[in-house]
């Protein structure tokens, strides 16, 4: 009955009668918790229709505006919970009328402002939007978004209403979050995927689907949650952005912190992590075994594997990645073997040889129970009756009397003297002034001593040149030679013909030569013309080999290098001939891609 | 030269027993005496005074404390020493005494490995005596052994000394000393014949009218009851000889336990073996007639006959001895002149009779020396006993009294000698 009596009151404003007759017909079931007055100011009449009607049928009374002025006089005349704005208004803007009622407002029940745009690019790049939208939605926007936002509950309004939202105040990471998954592609944890499985969301990311940016952590993770990633293709070569801040070291970016205009940080990361991706070699993008994919990982994320301290962790420092301890330390050894990466000390840990753990008690102990109860005392001598033991021997109040000859101590290095220290145990009563050091782990409890404790080395690593060779020409650089082949990186339709002239070079001797073309060049020319220079040239190259070769010869465009076909050609007669076939190819280029041709023969296939 | 030595060997044969003794005084005095004691006493008892050693699991708990400085490469040594015992302490007790070597690190490694019971390492030396009381302080025996850290142990020397405290008047028992390292020089040898004959037979001996004054501080156990009662050990220079005197004067027996035998390393050049008696001897008459001098006082509390018959053996036949040579020498020479040498010759071969009948004795009465060996340096260690030791412990005595050589004893650390009254 209340719904409905607000109904009436509204409906005196400007509304179209369809949309009264529908708001009616509104079902109880269907209602806020609370029912919000709500002022929406949108030029567009078709969005004022389905906003009134909808947040009405839910119980909220509705006030419409069709630009900025009407805005302004709808606040003034009536207080609001919340007002939905639209960035781009007539007459004044949405930006405009919210800083406007702000600095006119007493401060007393400040209504929400959202904003509700199509240009979220333009509403991030303004400073002052922080100050006065509290909310912002992205156009074309969700209903059920609207309505989260329209009724969630806001302890902080209600709790201070006066206070406009201070520039210091982080904004929340749910906010935030939203707010950059307009702007990003982001694979998220723990919707997107878990310990186990990866939703379709994350197949896609895992197949190097260059869209996506990154992967936000939206709730707590532990490393170990996180594994996916290194038994998945390609997904380790993202950037993590940890929006809670629960694996800060092992993360790229601490995302809890993160503003609305700070994203220039998130931009930085996100770029750096796709320029670098871009260079490794796809043997490296797709590979299964850990080892090649921690050094993609070291390639896009910098170049180094840096060990911090961390406190949370087992062995008490963690590296700037999320996979686990041990693991790195397997791969490290291994790539270290061979000479891919470089070590440098970091630290050195005591380690429990039954649990791995750093985590120790470490103190004095009694070497005949262990105990810790120690108590320590001076040994004092006194040298006159040659008397020598603990100092509680001699005390008696304030004086030091000798317990053998009676005699006061009152000169120290004339009478007597304190010649060390002796540790008396409160267990047993066995005394020494040489104690163990005793080491408790505190993980599994078990017990060792200064001697027999273990120890771990831990070092930062970082991609040598050897290493950096390999992340960028993949597997064929471990052959030694740059003009190796592999029969499985050829096009398919090269395999075809290639298997054919094999046959009929076995069956009827009859030759044939595979020429390889390599561009050596192929980085710099990128780096300093772009990559578009680069493959207008190399089109140019494969244009003139095929203008050059004959009719039965086939140009065939790889991946990374091209080849050509001859066939009939013995493979002698090609490699005469190749600095001239050279020269004639590039001979009308602008750049000098360096191109290597290196010549097979049927021998290389056997 | 041969007709003077004949003329002197008719002048002697010619004598009468009065003029005998007028001639020889001296050895009469001074020698003879000192042999005969011993000579009797062990000749009629041999060894069958010696308690059973069947009671050294009865004595109660054993401690072995040793004390030292800069030993870090000997004591492991001397612990296995101990270890190997048949009847093994019950307790090792050992004081790092001011070290600067890594002792320290070495006794926490023995420790570890379980080999000794209680580690102490102080940082500045305190001295031998006060290191020892440190040891006995924190160890729990009912038998405490003091041992010295150089030495090492015949296999059942432990068993042997506890023998004799079945007989709950026993106080203290002293160990034999044996010389290791005899072949290192002659000089070492003529000691190794003198410990034979004036420790294991003369303190053999002595124990049989309980005249044994000194449980030395090489290797000696003591009831812990006897230790405490007389405070243990007092600051040191003869700090054994002083314990053993207090112990005897609190009414405590001493016992000698010739089989319990304890190795040690002598001076082997005569100038280390010549500081070492002057420290002794020194040391000896400071303790006795300085710190004791009531044992020579009837009319002190502590006065005994039993006490002054040893005191007085001392002062005879060590100091008067002593100081006697020089006289008896010069009125030879005086009143004889040509004859005087072979008086002197015919003297000293009186005495190599008589050293070789008590090197024999003692040969007999420790049965585990090597003595035979020993044999052929007799009539060397003869001449080197009558007046090379004498001459020693003469300069010994005048040093002392003219130059109060005792407060430059470096053995002892300056802080403690500062306060040492006697």
């Amino acid at each position: 009955m209340a719904v409905a009596k607000r109904m009436c009151k509204t409906s005196s404003k400007r509304s179209t009668s369809t949309v009264d007759k529908t708001a009616s017909t509104a079902s109880a079931a269907n209602c806020a918790d609370v029912a919000q007055r709500i002022l929406v100011a949108e030029d567009s009449p078709v969005t004022q229709d389905l906003l009134k009607l909808v947040l009405e049928q839910r119980g909220h009374t509705v006030d419409l505006a069709a630009d900025g002025e009407q805005a302004l006089e709808a606040l003034e005349n009536a207080s609001y919970d919340v007002v939905l704005l639209d960035f781009h208004l007539p007459k004044i803007d949405g930006l405009e009328v919210a800083s406007r009622f702000r600095q006119s407002s007493t401060g007393q029940n400040n209504p929400r402002f959202v904003a509700i745009t199509a240009d979220i690019k333009g509403l991030l790049g303004h400073d002052a939007n922080c100050e006065n939208f509290d909310e912002v939605i992205p156009k074309p926007f969700e209903l059920k978004d609207v309505l989260k936002v329209v009724e969630q509950k806001h302890d902080m309004s209600e709790a201070n209403p006066s206070a406009p939202l201070q520039p210091e105040v982080a904004a929340s990471p749910v906010r935030t979050a939203g707010l950059l998954e307009q702007k990003y592609e982001f694979l998220r944890w723990p919707e997107d995927f878990n310990a186990n499985r990866l939703s379709a969301r994350g197949m896609q990311a895992s197949l190097a689907d260059g869209t996506f940016d990154a992967i936000m952590l939206n709730e707590p993770a532990s490393v170990r949650d996180l594994s996916v990633i290194w038994t998945t293709k390609t997904l380790h070569l993202l950037p993590i952005i940890d929006m809670t801040g629960s694996l800060l070291i092992q993360t790229d970016l601490d995302g809890s912190k993160i503003r609305i205009e700070e994203t220039d940080e998130i931009d930085r990361l996100v770029q750096s992590f796709h320029e670098r991706r871009a260079q490794l070699h796809r043997d490296l993008v797709y590979t299964d075994d850990i080892g090649e994919k921690l050094l993609g990982r070291m390639f896009v994320s910098g170049g180094l594997l840096q060990p911090r301290y961390d406190p949370a962790s087992k062995e008490h420092m963690s590296y700037n990645t999320v996979l686990d301890f041990r693991s790195i330390e397997k791969e490290m050894k291994d790539l270290l073997a061979k000479g891919f990466v470089g070590q440098t000390f970091f630290d050195r840990f005591h380690m429990c040889d039954r649990c791995g753990s750093s985590h120790f008690n470490i103190r004095e102990e009694c070497t005949e129970c262990n105990s810790a109860n120690l108590h320590e005392e001076a040994y004092l001598h006194h040298f006159k009756c040659a008397y020598q033991g603990s100092e509680s021997d001699f005390r008696q109040g304030d004086d030091l009397v000798c317990p053998k000859c009676r005699m006061e101590l009152s000169h120290f290095s004339v009478d007597y003297d304190k010649p060390g220290s002796v540790m008396q145990c409160k267990s047993c009563n066995h005394a020494t002034s040489e104690p163990d050091v005793g080491f408790v782990c505190m993980d599994c409890e078990a017990r060792y001593d200064g001697n027999s404790v273990g120890q771990r080395d831990v070092h930062a690593h970082e991609l040598l040149e050897s290493g950096l060779n390999f992340v960028k020409a993949g597997r064929a650089i471990l052959d030694g030679q740059n003009a190796a082949l592999r029969f499985a990186e050829l096009p398919l339709e090269l395999i075809v013909s290639l298997n054919a002239e094999l046959k009929n070079f076995e069956a009827k001797q009859k030759p044939f030569t595979l020429l390889n073309i390599t561009y050596q060049n192929r980085r710099e020319i990128e780096h300093s013309e772009g990559l578009r220079m680069f493959t207008q040239s190399r089109d140019l190259v494969l244009q003139n080999l095929r203008d050059t070769v004959r009719k039965e010869d086939r140009v065939v465009k790889g991946h990374n290098y091209d080849f050509v076909l001859l066939v009939g050609t013995p493979t002698g007669e090609a490699r005469a001939s190749i600095d001239d076939l050279r020269n004639e190819v590039t001979a009308s280029l602008r750049v000098d891609l360096g191109v290597q041709i290196d010549v097979f023969g049927p021998k290389d296939f056997s | 030269m041969w007709s003077s030595l004949a003329d002197g060997f008719n002048y002697l044969t010619s004598q009468s027993l009065a003029g005998l003794i007028s001639l020889f005084w001296f050895t009469i005095l001074f020698d003879i005496p000192r042999y005969g004691l011993s000579f009797v006493t062990a000749a009629f008892f041999g060894r069958s005074n010696l308690p059973p050693a069947d009671n050294a699991y009865d004595v109660g708990k054993v401690s072995v404390i040793v004390a030292g400085h800069n030993e870090a490469d000997a004591i492991e040594r001397c612990v296995q020493s101990f270890l190997e015992q048949s009847r093994p302490p019950d307790e090792i007790v050992v004081v790092s005494d001011g070290s600067t070597d890594n002792m320290p690190e070495k006794l926490k490694e023995l420790r570890r490995d379980g080999l000794i019971d209680q580690v102490h390492c102080t940082h500045l030396r305190a001295g031998k005596s006060a290191a020892c009381n440190l040891g006995e302080r924190w160890s729990t025996g009912d038998i405490v052994i003091i041992a010295d850290c150089d030495c090492t142990y015949e296999r059942h020397a432990l068993k042997f000394i506890l023998a004799p405290f079945r007989d709950p008047a026993i106080g203290a028992v002293c160990g034999n000393i044996l010389v290791r390292n005899a072949t290192k020089s002659l000089v070492a040898t003529f000691q190794a014949i003198e410990y034979l004959i004036s420790i294991s037979l003369g303190k053999q001996s002595a124990a049989i009218t309980d005249q044994v004054t000194c449980v030395s501080g090489a290797f000696g156990a003591f009831r812990r009851t006897a230790l405490r009662g007389v405070s243990g050990n007092d600051v040191g220079g003869g700090e054994d000889l002083d314990l053993t005197l207090k112990l005897r004067k609190a009414g405590w027996r001493i016992a000698f336990a010739p089989d319990s035998i304890c190795f040690t390393d002598v001076p082997d050049t005569l100038g280390a073996l010549t500081r070492q008696r002057f420290r002794w001897e020194r040391d000896a008459v400071r303790v006795r007639y300085r710190k004791h001098a009531d044992l020579m006082n009837p009319f002190s509390s502590k006065f005994k006959l039993k006490e002054l018959i040893h005191e007085v053996e001392f002062f005879v036949f060590h100091i008067l001895g002593a100081l006697m040579l020089p006289i008896y020498i010069t009125w030879l020479c005086l009143t004889y002149g040509d004859l005087a040498l072979m008086i002197l010759l015919s003297v000293q071969m009186g005495l190599l009779l008589l050293d070789l009948l008590s090197f024999i004795l003692a040969a007999w009465v420790t049965p585990k020396a090597n003595a035979l060996s020993l044999l052929p340096f007799m009539l060397g260690y003869s001449f080197f006993n009558s007046f090379v030791m004498r001459i020693v412990r003469l300069a010994a005595y005048l040093q002392e009294w003219f130059f109060n050589a005792s407060a430059g004893d470096e053995y002892l650390p300056e802080k403690v000698r500062l306060v040492r009254w006697w």
